[in-house]
């Protein structure tokens, strides 16, 4: 048996009662000379893409009350310290780390280095709040960097068959800490010796990847740096 | 008796040696092994790499997860797929076909492909809406996904991989091998290499074939832009529209004198401009990009991406028009752009941009900032995407396992309703996939065809039925 829109003279092959168009009734025709073919070729995923995201609405939706509670507080019974930003800041760090870490779009190392430059913007706030006194900038920035260097360093060691393909990353790392190292030289930022054994530390893991990693690093250069 | 007496075949003492007793039963000798000298392996080589073709580049920059430039092919078999034959069938193919079995990675100046050592990706039961991301920035992550469900497999593969043709070639070797597979009689009879149809030409065509210093041809005033209530989300609706290819060349050529894809290209503008009168003007006319395969025109037979965009465009200048009269402005239109000449034009243009020396040494992130601009202006210069992937040809022996063939395309910047034409055998299959709950155009574009004389066969992936 055939089912057939009689409005649009069209035939309707889906497992339905109605057209998909304009909504009518289908005729089924007992000798159509169309042999029906009721078989849907694509699975029903409304239902679960509903429930995912019911559950995510539920959980930003908890995360905005929290804060706005938060602000709510900090207002009525403020004395000079905006802590509910720290919360605040808190929460949306919650949400990022949760995106992160369920997103197919990074591999390790860029989870990793994510949430750590987003825990640095943490301290950044926190130093805001509390008047900043730049201790974020001058003493945690260049930490993060040396952090981010051990890290890259332990996906080298457990990579090794691999480590010259982390030569780019190091290469960021090596911008990141020359542009801090001009910035104190001109006077932005206070002149601290973690900042220069950043720097060192950097320059030297590059270098050795270039020396160590031979003829593969090269290799991999020729690859990165194609124009 | 010990076992180390020795004797005559009756169990005789030898004159020199050991009592045997002829009950007791032979035990083998451990064979002492013989240790093979080392095999050396050998040397571990560097991952092959290549360079992206030059539209592959645009890609990677503006993919996210309400463009995903990642279009659908799928087979509809006339039997039900079984899932571990055709995981093996991924297997066997994947290392066979160049390009697919690359990753992508970052350059400091330009994304590039670089070989996966990885295993083939798993297939899954299909479970989401078509085209849907495919994450590759992360190391060993395949551009390709192959899933299946009932009786049809899907391919769905990141534009940077390859064009409609790149993915019919994979596509084709793979329903080979699964059919091979799941038939040995087949395998048999055919072996398991891969047939003479399927290229392994990895050319970039663009640079082999462009022109210097070419002025651009692409339109950038804004085209009429379809609006209204979207499906629920972050739905993708798709109609398959089957029909048959003699029944539409019979309309198409003895009524109206065009060819099919003009023909189908004329109703789908038929049909916007009837269901958005108001809106279509000659200041945002109705303009359809049809990508072109560039191949023929150059004798290219390469796996990567050779197209490039012209555009059908219906600019009313008057109250009202006919079908007739929008098929004769579409004819127009697309004779005077499908030609090598103007063809070579277009594509020299971009080609051209890429070898810029200036845009050579911008660093990747701020080189795609560049370019996400610059797509942002081009994008709403068209309505819709109408791609014809032609019609696909399959070896005698494997034709009575193979029902039909279908493709669909993602959506991107201003354009969430695209069509594409798949035709295999007598079977064409114009498929509409469509962001938005109204489906009046769909509805105009097959009511017209069914008044022309064509029979249709409707099949949805039952989100209008919410």
């Amino acid at each position: 048996m055939s089912k057939k829109c009689t409005h649009c003279n069209i035939i309707v092959l889906d497992d339905t009662e109605y057209c998909p168009f304009c909504h009518h009734v289908l005729q089924k025709e007992e000798n159509g000379t169309h042999q029906t073919e009721v078989k849907n070729r694509y699975p029903d995923i409304a239902e679960t893409v509903r429930r995912v995201s019911i559950a995510r609405r539920i959980l930003l939706y908890l995360a905005v009350a929290i804060g706005v509670i938060c602000l709510f507080t900090n207002y009525r019974t403020y004395d000079g310290l905006l802590w509910s930003l720290i919360v605040i800041y808190g929460l949306i760090y919650a949400v990022i780390i949760v995106s992160l870490f369920s997103s197919e779009k990074l591999g390790a190392y860029g989870k990793v280095g994510w949430t750590s430059f987003f825990a640095l913007i943490y301290t950044v706030v926190i130093d805001l709040v509390f008047g900043f006194t730049r201790w974020s900038i001058t003493y945690i920035l260049p930490s993060w960097l040396i952090v981010i260097n051990a890290i890259l360093v332990i996906f080298m060691i457990v990579d090794h068959a691999k480590f010259q393909s982390y030569i780019l990353h190091e290469f960021y790392i090596v911008v990141m800490n020359v542009v801090l190292f001009i910035l104190i030289r001109v006077g932005l930022l206070k002149q601290v010796a973690v900042a220069e054994v950043a720097l060192m530390m950097s320059i030297l893991i590059f270098l050795g990847i270039l020396i160590l990693g031979g003829r593969a690093a090269h290799t991999e250069i020729a690859r990165r740096f194609h124009i | 008796m010990s076992k180390k007496q020795k004797g005559t075949e009756t169990g005789g003492i030898s004159e020199n040696s050991e009592v045997v007793d002829p009950t007791e039963k032979k035990v083998p000798k451990k064979q002492k092994k013989v240790k093979e000298p080392a095999q050396k392996k050998p040397p571990r080589r560097p991952p092959h790499w290549e360079r992206l073709d030059n539209t592959a580049n645009i890609f990677p920059v503006i993919a996210g997860e309400e463009m995903t430039n990642t279009y659908r092919i799928s087979v509809v078999l006339n039997e039900e797929v079984q899932p571990e034959l055709l995981q093996e069938a991924v297997n066997i193919v994947t290392p066979k076909i160049p390009g697919f079995s690359y990753g992508l990675r970052n350059g400091f100046f330009w994304y590039y492909l670089e070989e996966i050592e990885d295993e083939p990706p798993k297939i899954a039961e299909e479970s989401t809406y078509p085209c849907r991301l495919i994450h590759w920035n992360t190391k060993n992550q395949y551009m390709f996904r192959v899933t299946y469900f009932g009786n049809k497999i899907n391919l769905e593969a990141f534009h940077a991989l390859a064009d409609g043709m790149g993915g019919i070639n994979f596509i084709r070797e793979l329903t080979y091998q699964y059919l091979r597979l799941s038939h040995p009689d087949l395998r048999k009879k055919l072996g398991d290499g891969l047939s003479s149809e399927t290229s392994l030409d990895r050319e970039d065509s663009f640079v082999k074939n462009f022109e210097k210093r070419s002025k651009s041809n692409y339109k950038l005033n804004r085209a009429f832009m379809f609006r209204g209530e979207k499906l629920p989300m972050k739905g993708f609706g798709v109609v398959h529209g089957i029909m048959s290819v003699s029944e539409l060349k019979r309309i198409s050529r003895e009524k109206y004198g065009i060819s099919i894809n003009e023909y189908l290209i004329t109703a789908f503008i038929y049909s916007t401009y009837k269901s958005h009168k108001n809106a279509v003007s000659k200041r945002h006319p109705i303009r359809v990009a049809v990508p072109v395969n560039l191949r023929p025109f150059f004798e290219s037979d390469t796996t990567k991406n050779f197209f490039v965009m012209v555009s059908a465009e219906f600019a009313p200048e008057k109250e009202d028009y006919s079908f007739d009269e929008i098929k004769s402005i579409v004819h127009k239109s697309l004779k005077e752009q499908i030609t090598k000449e103007n063809l070579e034009k277009t594509f020299s243009f971009a080609v051209s941009n890429s070898n810029n020396i200036i845009a050579k040494f911008v660093p990747l992130p701020l080189k795609n900032g560049g370019m996400m601009f610059f797509y942002n202006l081009a994008a709403k210069a068209n309505t819709t995407t109408i791609t014809n992937i032609g019609n696909i040809k399959l070896e005698e022996d494997y034709k009575p396992y193979v029902k039909m063939f279908y493709c669909i395309l993602p959506f991107s910047v201003g354009q969430y309703m695209k069509g594409t034409i798949t035709s295999y055998e007598d079977t064409l299959v114009f498929t509409i996939g469509s962001a938005y709950r109204n489906t009046a155009v769909q509805e105009g574009i097959f009511r017209q065809l069914s008044k022309d004389g064509v029979t249709v066969k409707i099949e949805t992936n039952g989100v209008y039925y919410e």
